[in-house]
Protein backbone atom coordinates (compact mmCIF):
# COMPACT_ATOMS: atom_id res chain seq x y z
CA UNK A 1 0.00 0.00 0.00
CA UNK A 2 1.05 3.51 -0.79
CA UNK A 3 0.39 5.92 1.51
CA UNK A 4 -0.76 9.81 0.77
CA UNK A 5 0.33 9.59 -2.56
CA UNK A 6 -1.64 12.88 -3.56
CA UNK A 7 -1.22 12.28 -7.33
CA UNK A 8 -0.67 8.58 -7.41
CA UNK A 9 2.38 9.41 -9.36
CA UNK A 10 4.84 7.14 -7.14
CA UNK A 11 1.87 4.11 -7.37
CA UNK A 12 1.92 4.18 -10.99
CA UNK A 13 5.49 4.18 -11.00
CA UNK A 14 6.05 1.73 -8.39
CA UNK A 15 3.24 -0.65 -10.50
CA UNK A 16 5.23 -0.22 -13.91
CA UNK A 17 8.02 -2.00 -12.38
CA UNK A 18 5.98 -4.90 -10.39
CA UNK A 19 3.29 -5.34 -12.48
CA UNK A 20 2.51 -8.41 -10.89
CA UNK A 21 2.36 -6.67 -7.04
CA UNK A 22 -0.96 -6.14 -5.70
CA UNK A 23 -0.84 -2.48 -5.16
CA UNK A 24 -3.34 -0.24 -3.11
CA UNK A 25 -2.63 3.37 -3.99
CA UNK A 26 -4.08 6.21 -1.03
CA UNK A 27 -4.31 9.25 -0.96
CA UNK A 28 -5.20 11.84 1.90
CA UNK A 29 -8.26 13.52 -0.34
CA UNK A 30 -10.62 14.92 2.30
CA UNK A 31 -8.91 13.67 5.37
CA UNK A 32 -12.74 12.08 6.04
CA UNK A 33 -11.17 8.29 5.92
CA UNK A 34 -14.36 7.46 4.15
CA UNK A 35 -12.14 5.61 1.60
CA UNK A 36 -13.96 5.63 -1.85
CA UNK A 37 -12.25 4.50 -5.30
CA UNK A 38 -10.52 7.19 -7.14
CA UNK A 39 -10.05 6.57 -11.23
CA UNK A 40 -7.26 5.43 -12.71
CA UNK A 41 -7.10 1.93 -11.27
CA UNK A 42 -5.63 -0.05 -13.65
CA UNK A 43 -4.79 -3.91 -13.45
CA UNK A 44 -3.80 -5.28 -10.11
CA UNK A 45 -3.27 -1.34 -8.56
CA UNK A 46 -6.46 -0.26 -6.86
CA UNK A 47 -6.56 3.33 -6.17
CA UNK A 48 -8.34 5.27 -3.28
CA UNK A 49 -9.01 8.82 -1.97
CA UNK A 50 -10.08 10.24 1.39
CA UNK A 51 -7.87 7.54 3.17
CA UNK A 52 -5.93 8.68 6.44
CA UNK A 53 -2.59 7.41 7.24
CA UNK A 54 -4.00 7.87 11.02
CA UNK A 55 -6.22 5.15 10.68
CA UNK A 56 -5.81 3.07 8.29
CA UNK A 57 -6.26 -0.17 10.53
CA UNK A 58 -10.07 0.86 10.64
CA UNK A 59 -10.48 2.14 7.17
CA UNK A 60 -13.21 0.36 5.05
CA UNK A 61 -10.63 -0.56 2.73
CA UNK A 62 -7.06 -0.63 4.28
CA UNK A 63 -8.50 -2.56 7.25
CA UNK A 64 -9.56 -5.98 5.03
CA UNK A 65 -5.93 -6.75 4.60
CA UNK A 66 -2.67 -7.38 5.17
CA UNK A 67 0.05 -5.80 3.44
CA UNK A 68 3.78 -6.86 3.16
CA UNK A 69 4.86 -3.35 2.74
CA UNK A 70 3.52 0.11 3.18
CA UNK A 71 4.77 2.89 1.90
CA UNK A 72 4.29 7.14 3.07
CA UNK A 73 6.92 9.42 1.12
CA UNK A 74 6.98 12.77 2.80
CA UNK A 75 5.22 12.88 5.20
CA UNK A 76 4.49 16.56 6.00
CA UNK A 77 1.57 18.07 8.53
CA UNK A 78 2.25 21.93 8.36
CA UNK A 79 4.83 22.04 11.07
CA UNK A 80 8.01 20.14 13.27
CA UNK A 81 5.90 18.66 15.94
CA UNK A 82 2.90 17.84 13.98
CA UNK A 83 4.56 15.88 11.42
CA UNK A 84 6.36 14.44 14.15
CA UNK A 85 2.55 13.42 15.21
CA UNK A 86 1.57 12.30 12.32
CA UNK A 87 4.61 9.90 11.62
CA UNK A 88 4.22 8.28 15.14
CA UNK A 89 0.37 8.22 14.71
CA UNK A 90 0.76 6.53 11.42
CA UNK A 91 3.18 3.79 12.48
CA UNK A 92 0.90 3.14 15.01
CA UNK A 93 -1.96 2.26 12.75
CA UNK A 94 -0.23 0.59 9.99
CA UNK A 95 1.83 -1.55 12.69
CA UNK A 96 -1.74 -3.16 13.12
CA UNK A 97 -1.83 -4.38 8.84
CA UNK A 98 1.36 -5.64 8.41
CA UNK A 99 1.52 -8.82 7.02
CA UNK A 100 3.97 -11.35 9.20
CA UNK A 101 7.76 -9.90 8.24
CA UNK A 102 6.10 -6.87 6.80
CA UNK A 103 7.60 -3.31 7.26
CA UNK A 104 6.63 -0.06 6.86
CA UNK A 105 8.80 2.71 4.76
CA UNK A 106 8.59 6.26 5.42
CA UNK A 107 11.04 7.74 2.96
CA UNK A 108 11.57 11.82 3.36
CA UNK A 109 14.05 14.57 2.69
CA UNK A 110 17.50 14.90 4.72
CA UNK A 111 16.00 18.59 5.62
CA UNK A 112 13.23 17.41 7.15
CA UNK A 113 15.56 15.60 9.51
CA UNK A 114 18.25 17.90 10.31
CA UNK A 115 15.81 20.35 10.82
CA UNK A 116 12.87 19.21 12.84
CA UNK A 117 14.33 16.97 15.75
CA UNK A 118 11.42 15.64 16.91
CA UNK A 119 10.01 14.13 13.50
CA UNK A 120 13.78 12.66 13.44
CA UNK A 121 12.79 10.97 16.47
CA UNK A 122 9.54 9.88 15.44
CA UNK A 123 11.58 8.35 12.39
CA UNK A 124 13.65 6.94 14.92
CA UNK A 125 17.08 8.86 13.89
CA UNK A 126 18.83 9.88 17.11
CA UNK A 127 21.53 11.50 15.65
CA UNK A 128 20.39 13.98 13.57
CA UNK A 129 23.53 16.02 13.05
CA UNK A 130 23.50 16.66 9.06
CA UNK A 131 27.09 14.85 9.04
CA UNK A 132 24.99 11.78 10.26
CA UNK A 133 21.97 11.82 8.19
CA UNK A 134 23.56 12.09 4.66
CA UNK A 135 24.79 8.83 5.29
CA UNK A 136 21.80 7.66 5.85
CA UNK A 137 20.30 4.46 3.79
CA UNK A 138 18.31 6.35 0.69
CA UNK A 139 15.10 5.54 -1.15
CA UNK A 140 16.67 3.90 -4.47
CA UNK A 141 20.24 3.26 -5.13
CA UNK A 142 22.82 6.09 -4.60
CA UNK A 143 26.08 6.97 -3.28
CA UNK A 144 24.62 6.03 0.56
CA UNK A 145 23.11 2.13 -0.29
CA UNK A 146 21.50 -0.03 -2.78
CA UNK A 147 18.18 1.31 -1.92
CA UNK A 148 14.60 -0.65 -1.42
CA UNK A 149 12.67 -2.42 -3.67
CA UNK A 150 10.00 -0.36 -3.43
CA UNK A 151 11.83 2.15 -5.18
CA UNK A 152 10.50 3.61 -8.34
CA UNK A 153 11.44 7.03 -9.83
CA UNK A 154 8.74 9.83 -9.19
CA UNK A 155 8.43 13.07 -8.43
CA UNK A 156 7.57 14.18 -5.45
CA UNK A 157 5.67 17.00 -4.64
CA UNK A 158 4.57 19.53 -1.83
CA UNK A 159 1.50 19.57 0.36
CA UNK A 160 0.79 22.41 -1.03
CA UNK A 161 0.90 21.35 -4.99
CA UNK A 162 4.08 22.36 -6.11
CA UNK A 163 6.82 20.07 -7.53
CA UNK A 164 9.27 19.56 -4.66
CA UNK A 165 12.34 21.42 -5.34
CA UNK A 166 15.46 19.78 -6.90
CA UNK A 167 13.55 16.73 -7.36
CA UNK A 168 10.97 18.02 -9.83
CA UNK A 169 13.76 18.00 -12.62
CA UNK A 170 14.49 14.43 -12.72
CA UNK A 171 12.19 11.40 -11.22
CA UNK A 172 15.03 9.55 -10.24
CA UNK A 173 16.28 12.29 -7.75
CA UNK A 174 13.53 10.48 -5.66
CA UNK A 175 16.08 7.77 -4.93
CA UNK A 176 17.94 10.28 -2.92
CA UNK A 177 15.47 10.70 -0.34
CA UNK A 178 16.12 9.21 3.00
CA UNK A 179 14.52 5.76 3.41
CA UNK A 180 13.34 4.65 7.20
CA UNK A 181 11.89 0.95 7.85
CA UNK A 182 9.89 -0.09 10.78
CA UNK A 183 8.39 -3.82 11.75
CA UNK B 1 28.11 45.09 8.94
CA UNK B 2 27.87 44.23 5.07
CA UNK B 3 25.95 41.29 4.13
CA UNK B 4 29.13 39.38 2.35
CA UNK B 5 30.89 40.07 6.39
CA UNK B 6 27.80 38.65 8.43
CA UNK B 7 27.67 35.59 6.27
CA UNK B 8 31.24 34.79 6.13
CA UNK B 9 30.95 35.24 9.92
CA UNK B 10 27.99 32.49 9.86
CA UNK B 11 29.95 30.39 7.89
CA UNK B 12 32.71 29.98 10.68
CA UNK B 13 30.05 28.47 13.15
CA UNK B 14 30.26 25.11 13.96
CA UNK B 15 27.85 23.03 11.81
CA UNK B 16 27.24 25.88 10.10
CA UNK B 17 26.27 25.13 6.05
CA UNK B 18 26.08 28.19 3.58
CA UNK B 19 25.24 27.43 0.06
CA UNK B 20 25.66 29.40 -3.02
CA UNK B 21 23.61 31.18 -5.05
CA UNK B 22 23.22 32.23 -9.24
CA UNK B 23 25.33 35.22 -8.82
CA UNK B 24 28.35 32.83 -7.87
CA UNK B 25 27.93 31.64 -10.98
CA UNK B 26 27.43 28.08 -12.92
CA UNK B 27 30.61 26.61 -12.23
CA UNK B 28 29.50 26.78 -8.08
CA UNK B 29 26.41 25.77 -8.71
CA UNK B 30 27.54 22.59 -10.31
CA UNK B 31 30.30 22.05 -8.02
CA UNK B 32 27.65 21.81 -5.27
CA UNK B 33 24.90 19.59 -7.07
CA UNK B 34 27.76 17.28 -7.79
CA UNK B 35 28.80 17.35 -3.93
CA UNK B 36 24.96 16.44 -3.36
CA UNK B 37 24.86 13.75 -5.86
CA UNK B 38 28.27 12.17 -5.43
CA UNK B 39 28.61 12.08 -9.08
CA UNK B 40 28.62 14.58 -11.87
CA UNK B 41 25.27 15.97 -12.63
CA UNK B 42 24.45 16.06 -15.82
CA UNK B 43 24.68 19.04 -18.11
CA UNK B 44 20.81 19.56 -18.46
CA UNK B 45 20.14 18.94 -15.20
CA UNK B 46 22.09 21.72 -14.29
CA UNK B 47 21.08 24.19 -16.69
CA UNK B 48 17.39 23.49 -15.59
CA UNK B 49 18.16 24.24 -11.87
CA UNK B 50 19.90 27.57 -12.64
CA UNK B 51 16.83 28.36 -14.51
CA UNK B 52 14.29 27.02 -12.15
CA UNK B 53 16.39 28.93 -9.05
CA UNK B 54 15.43 32.19 -11.55
CA UNK B 55 11.84 31.58 -11.60
CA UNK B 56 11.43 30.69 -8.52
CA UNK B 57 12.89 33.99 -7.26
CA UNK B 58 10.95 35.84 -10.25
CA UNK B 59 7.88 33.93 -9.24
CA UNK B 60 8.44 35.41 -5.34
CA UNK B 61 8.57 38.67 -6.31
CA UNK B 62 5.38 38.12 -8.28
CA UNK B 63 3.25 36.63 -5.62
CA UNK B 64 4.37 39.02 -3.39
CA UNK B 65 2.57 41.72 -5.15
CA UNK B 66 1.43 44.25 -4.48
CA UNK B 67 4.59 44.57 -1.93
CA UNK B 68 7.45 44.68 -2.79
CA UNK B 69 10.15 42.37 -1.59
CA UNK B 70 13.29 44.19 0.30
CA UNK B 71 16.71 43.85 -1.96
CA UNK B 72 18.75 42.45 0.85
CA UNK B 73 16.32 39.49 0.72
CA UNK B 74 16.48 38.85 -2.79
CA UNK B 75 20.13 39.22 -2.91
CA UNK B 76 21.01 36.83 -0.31
CA UNK B 77 18.81 34.90 -2.13
CA UNK B 78 20.68 35.41 -5.84
CA UNK B 79 23.66 34.85 -3.82
CA UNK B 80 23.65 32.52 -1.22
CA UNK B 81 20.64 30.60 -2.46
CA UNK B 82 19.92 29.28 1.72
CA UNK B 83 21.89 28.43 4.72
CA UNK B 84 21.62 26.32 7.78
CA UNK B 85 22.92 25.69 11.60
CA UNK B 86 22.78 22.73 13.78
CA UNK B 87 23.89 22.58 17.16
CA UNK B 88 22.46 20.46 20.07
CA UNK B 89 19.90 22.83 21.42
CA UNK B 90 18.21 24.24 18.35
CA UNK B 91 18.71 24.56 14.49
CA UNK B 92 17.93 27.63 12.44
CA UNK B 93 16.91 27.69 8.72
CA UNK B 94 16.79 30.43 6.33
CA UNK B 95 15.02 28.92 3.61
CA UNK B 96 16.16 28.96 0.34
CA UNK B 97 16.86 27.84 -3.18
CA UNK B 98 20.35 26.63 -3.89
CA UNK B 99 21.80 23.49 -5.07
CA UNK B 100 20.97 22.09 -1.25
CA UNK B 101 17.45 22.87 -1.50
CA UNK B 102 15.59 20.21 0.75
CA UNK B 103 18.97 19.08 1.55
CA UNK B 104 20.19 21.37 4.20
CA UNK B 105 17.12 23.59 4.33
CA UNK B 106 13.65 23.97 2.78
CA UNK B 107 12.57 25.58 -0.43
CA UNK B 108 10.68 29.04 0.03
CA UNK B 109 8.04 27.54 -1.72
CA UNK B 110 7.64 24.74 0.32
CA UNK B 111 4.88 23.53 3.15
CA UNK B 112 7.23 24.94 5.39
CA UNK B 113 5.95 28.81 3.83
CA UNK B 114 3.44 30.57 3.59
CA UNK B 115 1.86 30.30 0.16
CA UNK B 116 -0.40 33.56 -0.13
CA UNK B 117 2.63 36.10 0.08
CA UNK B 118 0.64 38.77 -1.33
CA UNK B 119 -2.65 37.95 0.54
CA UNK B 120 -1.46 38.30 3.75
CA UNK B 121 1.69 40.63 3.46
CA UNK B 122 3.92 38.77 4.71
CA UNK B 123 7.36 36.42 3.53
CA UNK B 124 8.44 33.34 5.25
CA UNK B 125 12.39 33.68 5.56
CA UNK B 126 13.10 30.51 7.93
CA UNK B 127 12.46 28.84 11.41
CA UNK B 128 14.20 28.11 14.42
CA UNK B 129 13.65 24.75 15.49
CA UNK B 130 14.17 23.69 19.10
CA UNK B 131 15.72 20.30 20.71
CA UNK B 132 14.82 18.30 23.14
CA UNK B 133 17.78 19.91 25.49
CA UNK B 134 16.39 23.42 25.47
CA UNK B 135 13.96 25.25 27.50
CA UNK B 136 11.50 25.29 24.48
CA UNK B 137 11.64 21.52 23.57
CA UNK B 138 10.44 20.64 20.19
CA UNK B 139 9.19 23.87 19.66
CA UNK B 140 9.64 26.40 17.31
CA UNK B 141 9.76 29.51 15.71
CA UNK B 142 8.82 30.94 12.58
CA UNK B 143 10.10 34.34 10.69
CA UNK B 144 8.41 36.56 8.72
CA UNK B 145 9.09 39.44 6.43
CA UNK B 146 6.97 42.26 6.78
CA UNK B 147 5.44 43.63 3.29
CA UNK B 148 3.36 45.10 4.05
CA UNK B 149 4.06 47.40 7.17
CA UNK B 150 1.35 45.57 9.52
CA UNK B 151 4.22 45.97 12.17
CA UNK B 152 7.46 47.78 10.45
CA UNK B 153 7.96 47.47 6.91
CA UNK B 154 10.44 45.31 6.11
CA UNK B 155 11.10 44.20 9.86
CA UNK B 156 11.57 40.56 10.77
CA UNK B 157 8.91 39.35 13.04
CA UNK B 158 9.07 35.76 14.94
CA UNK B 159 5.48 34.03 16.03
CA UNK B 160 6.13 31.86 18.82
CA UNK B 161 7.85 30.16 20.25
CA UNK B 162 5.00 27.33 20.17
CA UNK B 163 4.82 23.37 19.75
CA UNK B 164 1.53 21.76 17.87
CA UNK B 165 -1.20 23.95 18.60
CA UNK B 166 -5.05 24.53 17.21
CA UNK B 167 -3.63 28.02 15.85
CA UNK B 168 -1.35 28.02 12.99
CA UNK B 169 1.25 31.05 11.84
CA UNK B 170 -1.37 32.04 9.36
CA UNK B 171 -4.18 32.28 11.72
CA UNK B 172 -1.88 34.60 13.75
CA UNK B 173 -0.69 36.72 10.39
CA UNK B 174 -4.31 37.15 9.53
CA UNK B 175 -5.04 39.69 12.15
CA UNK B 176 -1.77 39.90 14.00
CA UNK B 177 -2.35 42.86 16.85
CA UNK B 178 -5.04 40.35 18.01
CA UNK B 179 -2.57 37.99 18.68
CA UNK B 180 0.27 39.78 20.99
CA UNK B 181 1.67 37.32 22.86
CA UNK B 182 2.33 35.09 20.47
CA UNK B 183 4.97 37.49 18.21
CA UNK B 184 8.01 39.73 18.66
CA UNK B 185 10.24 41.95 16.31
CA UNK B 186 13.49 40.33 16.03
CA UNK B 187 14.76 43.16 13.66
CA UNK B 188 14.49 46.15 11.62
CA UNK B 189 15.69 44.61 8.30
CA UNK B 190 16.38 41.21 6.41
CA UNK B 191 20.05 42.13 6.82
CA UNK B 192 19.71 42.88 10.37
CA UNK B 193 18.01 39.87 10.88
CA UNK B 194 21.39 37.96 9.63
CA UNK B 195 23.51 40.42 11.39
CA UNK B 196 21.53 38.71 14.62
CA UNK B 197 21.85 35.46 13.96
CA UNK B 198 25.68 35.80 13.58
CA UNK B 199 26.02 37.27 16.66
CA UNK B 200 23.41 35.36 18.64
CA UNK B 201 24.52 31.64 16.79
CA UNK B 202 21.08 31.57 15.94
CA UNK B 203 19.37 32.05 18.86
CA UNK B 204 18.49 35.26 18.55
CA UNK B 205 16.21 36.53 21.41
CA UNK B 206 15.13 33.03 21.91
CA UNK B 207 18.71 32.25 24.31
Amino acid sequence: MTVGDGNFNYSYSLYALHRDWKITGTRYGDGSNNQTPFPGSVGNLKLYTNVDARHLHSGSITGRNKYDAIIFNNPHAGDGPQTASLIREFRASARKILSPGGKIHINVTQALLIEHREAALALGVRDNRPSQVKKLPTFGPTQYGPGTKYYAPYIPHYTTGGEMKHYWGDPNKAAGLKNRVFP
Amino acid sequence: MKMKEIVERIRLLPEAYVDCGLRQGRDMIQKQLNERAGEEEKVEFVDAFIEDIQNTIASLIQRAKPYDIPDDYISFLEYYGGLFLWNDKYTLSLFGTGPMVEEWYSSVVSDEALQEVGQYGFLTIGSLNFREQHKYKFQYVTFFLDLAGHVQKHCVIGIGPWGAETLTPLDILKDIHAYPGTWQKVANSFTEWLELAAETEGAFIYG
